[in-house]
Order: C-alpha cells, then structure tokens, then sequence
C-alpha cells in the first residue's frame, strides 16, 4: 500500500471492513468446510447431480444468449431513443433485479401457464403449455437475466461520445451503420460482462423456475433446486453441489474484475 | 448531525431494535416463574397439511389458556426435521411422517402417532368423472399431473401407492412440498395432482379418486416434544389429542385410527 492510501484508510474503517468480509466469507468458507472433498467426484456424478449440472449450464447459456439478443437493443433503445419514453419503459425492465423471484415465477405462470393470459389461446390452439418444459426454465432466466444486460450494455452506450455519431451521420451513416458499425464495436466489453452477469443470474434461478417450471430432473431441476431438495435426503451431496455453484460464482466475478471496476470508476 | 443523516439513521435502527428484541421473545425460558398472567411461548413446527386444523386449535387454546401463545410454522417435515436436529428452537414437532420424526433425531421425546392421512389423487370435481381408479387417470398420456418430491413425506406416500397400483406414467414434477403441488392444481396448470385426502376435504372444487391399496396410501402422523421444554408444549399436545383436537381433526378428514 503507498502511503497515501495508508494514511486514507483509518483504523475503524478497517474494522468495518474486516466485519463485513467476515460476515461474507464466514459462511462461504464454513460451507466449503462441510463439503465432502475426498468423494466430490462421486457426488457430482449421480443420476440426478449429472442431471442437474447438465440442464443449468445448458438452459443459463441459451437464457444469457437471448437476454444479449434482446436486451442489447433494448439498452440502445434505452439509451438514443425518446427518452420519455426510456423514462418510463426503464423501471419496468429493469424490475426484475429487484421483483422476489416467486413474484416473477408467479408473473411468468398467469402470462404463459395453461390458464394463462396468452398461454390459454396457446394450449387450446396447440395442446402445448410452457410450464413444466425446459424452455419454461430459459423463459424465466431470461426474465431474471435481461435486466443485467440492460443496465451494464446501457451505462455503457451512454458514455459514447455523441461526436463520433454525429460525424457520421453526416458522412452518411443509417441508424442501423451506427448501432453496428459504431456503437457495437466500442462496447464489447459492456456486452460480455453483461452477458456473463445474466448468465450467472440465470444459472443461480431458483424461485421463479419453481413456480413456473416445477422440479423434474433432467427436464427442470435446476442446480439450486437439486441442492434443495438434497438439503432433505443427502446432505454431503448438497454441499458438493454448492460448492460448485460457490466455484462458478467466484470464477466468474474473477473473470469480470477488470470489466466491473471500470464500471464503477466511471460516474 | 444534521437532519437528513438522522432520519436516516432512524428509519435503519428502528426495524433492527424491533428485530433483536422480538428475537428474545420466543427463546425458551429457563426459569419457571409461578405468577399467574406469566407470557409463555410455544414454537410448533407442523406439516403443511395440518395448517388449517392446527391454527384453529391453536386459536381455542389460547383463548382458554391466558399468557399462552401458539406461534406455529407449517412447512414439508422433512425440512424440519433437519432444522431441529441442527437445534431449531422448537418446542413441539408434529410431523406427516414417522422418516420424519425419526431424522428429527434425539432431541424429540415423547414421540406418538397420533392419526394418519392417505395420499390421493385429487382433481377438479367437475373433470373426469367416469374414470373410476388411480391407475386409469394417471396412466393416460393425455393427463397432465404432479406429486411431491419423493424426499417428503407426501412423495413417499404417492410413491408407494404409484407403484402398488401399478402406475407406469411418470409426472410432469416433483414439487418441495404438498402447498405447491395443491397450488398448481387449483391454479388449472395440471389436470390431477397427488396429495393428501385433508387437501381434497378442504377444497370444495376438488374430488379425489383413491388408489386401491389403502395400506401403501398411508402415512402416519406423529407428535412429540423437543427435550427439555417446558410444561406448558406437554399441554398442548395433550389438548391436541384429546376430543377438542380430535374433533377438528376428524372434521379435516384426518383418520383418528392409526394403523400399527
């Protein structure tokens, strides 16, 4: 540490960091402590476990796919469009940061489920309902995934220089050459730390796909929810799973140290 | 400090003093203290499918026992037989399972079966009215329907009477606990659902169909005491095995004999 960051930090500013990662790391690191190291391979290798593993991975990649596919133009939208209307569309896109993932799995079932708003015209039409299938479980990734896509891709298009658009606009430039050729470009970072958040959102879902897409394993038994329904039966292999679920969650906030402190640097 | 900084201080301490101070409240006591009007607690940890009889037997207790309070908690009693051997602060445990009450561990004494409740398969009342037997309704591809997790006591049931009655289909999920499973049924999202005969009871939209072997369809209700409480918890379970509890419990379509 140089010493002018030494002489910033006071002693009860460190304490109360000390506390806080206490209260963070105590409980992680107990739970790493419980797990049962010397068998993990065979307790992430049952039926249900490979199961598990399997579908989260599959159904948080394809949910983190389409969050970029569609909230990356939102967050453009957001970000150039008539910014009234961004005013009042934002808090409403961005709520399922802050919506209970019940909430949100209950949402998602009056909309879609059989009964549904639009998802009773669907089944009577085709004999299909979403909940209970794996795309239930993209569906409510995605839900709870887009909002992170949204937020970091539109901070990130906001802090565009408006010349460079400007400049080529009047050397002939079409609104979607700037999205494209422009804007895009000049955003990668945003986009994949957004992604790998939504991704990250997704794979961790566990009230919104209960409610919406029940718990079926191999069709919609997620990761979280194997690890709570082995809370009850087998505890050893809830705690290998969570430390899977806890390796994944410190691998991906390494990976995105330098993309997240550049976030909270600028403004 | 200026004005802004105190309310806000304000409105973050106040909820945490309200949050610390009722923690106390429930803690067990441990000293007896003879005066008449003395608060005493009770923490009841109890299947979900006893909500509705617990809380009113809970309610005509209290009203005859000044300075008693009920504080009841429903949940799947696998759960909360894993909180109370890692030392929940429960006084009474009513489980729908002997697994159950069994994986509670030692700290539960005192340990009764006191009725039982069968497994069946409910429907909306209006659907289905010519299908006749479990194995019929659920085995047909065309039928959408759902049980418990085979971890909890109501999966364990569904699970042998599945296989006694020789049901080959498998269901759409297996739901934590018997609320959800109930829940995704009267919402109409599945056509039938395996729960318990007290749910059907306790639904007047619902019927049920049984399965054949009444026997595999059961499971045993048990009550006990977590060790070292007081003589107030022993009361209560007594009110709830005697005709008061019973009544109430006949009434929700519980079955007072319990098989041995």
């Amino acid at each position: 540490m140089t010493a002018i960051r030494r002489q910033s930090v006071s002693r009860g500013v460190v304490a109360c960091a000390v506390l806080a990662s206490a209260v963070l790391l105590l409980p992680i690191l107990g739970l790493l402590w419980r797990v049962p190291w010397s068998g993990l391979l065979e307790q992430l290798t049952t039926a249900d476990s490979k199961k598990a593993l399997v579908l989260s991975l599959e159904t948080s990649v394809v949910a983190a796919f389409l969050a970029v596919v569609l909230g990356v133009p939102s967050a453009w939208m957001l970000a150039r469009g008539n910014q009234r209307v961004a005013g009042l569309l934002r808090p409403w896109v961005t709520s399922p940061l802050v919506l209970p993932p019940t909430v949100a799995g209950l949402a998602l079932l009056v909309l879609m489920g059989r009964n549904g708003i639009l998802g009773r015209s669907l089944y009577e039409l085709t004999g299909w309902a979403m909940p209970f299938t794996t795309i239930a479980v993209v569906v409510a990734g995605l839900f709870v995934g887009m909002p992170f896509v949204v937020l970091v891709v539109e901070a990130a298009f906001r802090q565009l220089p408006i010349d460079i658009e400007e400049a080529a606009v009047t050397d002939g430039a079409n609104a979607s050459d700037i999205f494209w050729r422009i804007a895009l470009p000049q955003t990668r970072n945003a986009v994949v730390t957004g992604a790998t958040l939504a991704w990250a959102r997704a794979l961790g879902e566990f009230g919104a796909t209960l409610t919406f897409a029940g718990s079926l394993p191999g069709v919609t038994r997620t990761l979280p929810m194997q690890v709570y329904v082995a809370l009850e039966s087998d505890l050893p292999n809830a705690y290998a799973l969570s430390a899977v679920l806890i390796a994944i969650s410190l691998a991906v906030l390494y990976l995105l140290r330098s993309s997240l402190l550049s976030i909270w640097s600028s403004r | 400090m200026k004005k802004p900084a105190a309310i806000v201080l304000a409105i973050v301490l106040a909820p945490s003093a309200i949050i610390f101070t009722q923690h106390n409240k429930s803690a067990t006591p441990s000293v007896q203290v003879t005066l008449p009007a003395a608060d005493y607690t009770v923490n009841v940890f109890a299947a979900s499918s006893m909500t509705g009889s617990l809380t009113e037997l809970a309610k005509s207790f209290e009203a005859s026992h000044a300075g008693v309070h009920i504080v009841l908690s429903f949940g799947a009693s696998s759960t909360f037989a894993q909180q109370i051997s890692n030392g929940a602060p429960a006084q009474i445990f009513a489980s729908a399972s002997v697994k159950a009450m069994t994986d509670a561990g030692t700290r539960m004494v005192h340990v009764q079966s006191f009725m039982s409740n069968r497994v069946v398969v409910a429907k909306p009342i209006s659907k289905y009215v010519e299908i006749k037997t479990a194995a019929q309704i659920l085995n047909d591809p065309k039928i959408t329907w759902i049980q418990c997790a085979h971890e909890v006591p109501c999966g364990a049931a569904a699970d042998k009477a599945l296989k006694a009655d020789g049901v080959t289909a498998t269901p759409k999920s297996l739901e934590p606990d018997v609320k959800s499973v109930l829940a995704k049924l009267l919402a109409g999202e599945v056509d039938a659902a395996i729960v318990y005969h007290t749910d059907v009871v306790a639904h007047q939209e619902l019927s049920e169909i049984l399965f054949a072997d009444p026997a595999t369809a059961t499971t045993v209700y048990q009550i006990g005491e977590v060790e070292g409480t007081d003589p107030e918890a022993a009361e209560f379970i007594a009110y709830l095995l005697g005709p008061d509890g019973q009544a109430v419990f006949s009434a929700a379509g519980f079955d007072l004999t319990v098989p041995q």
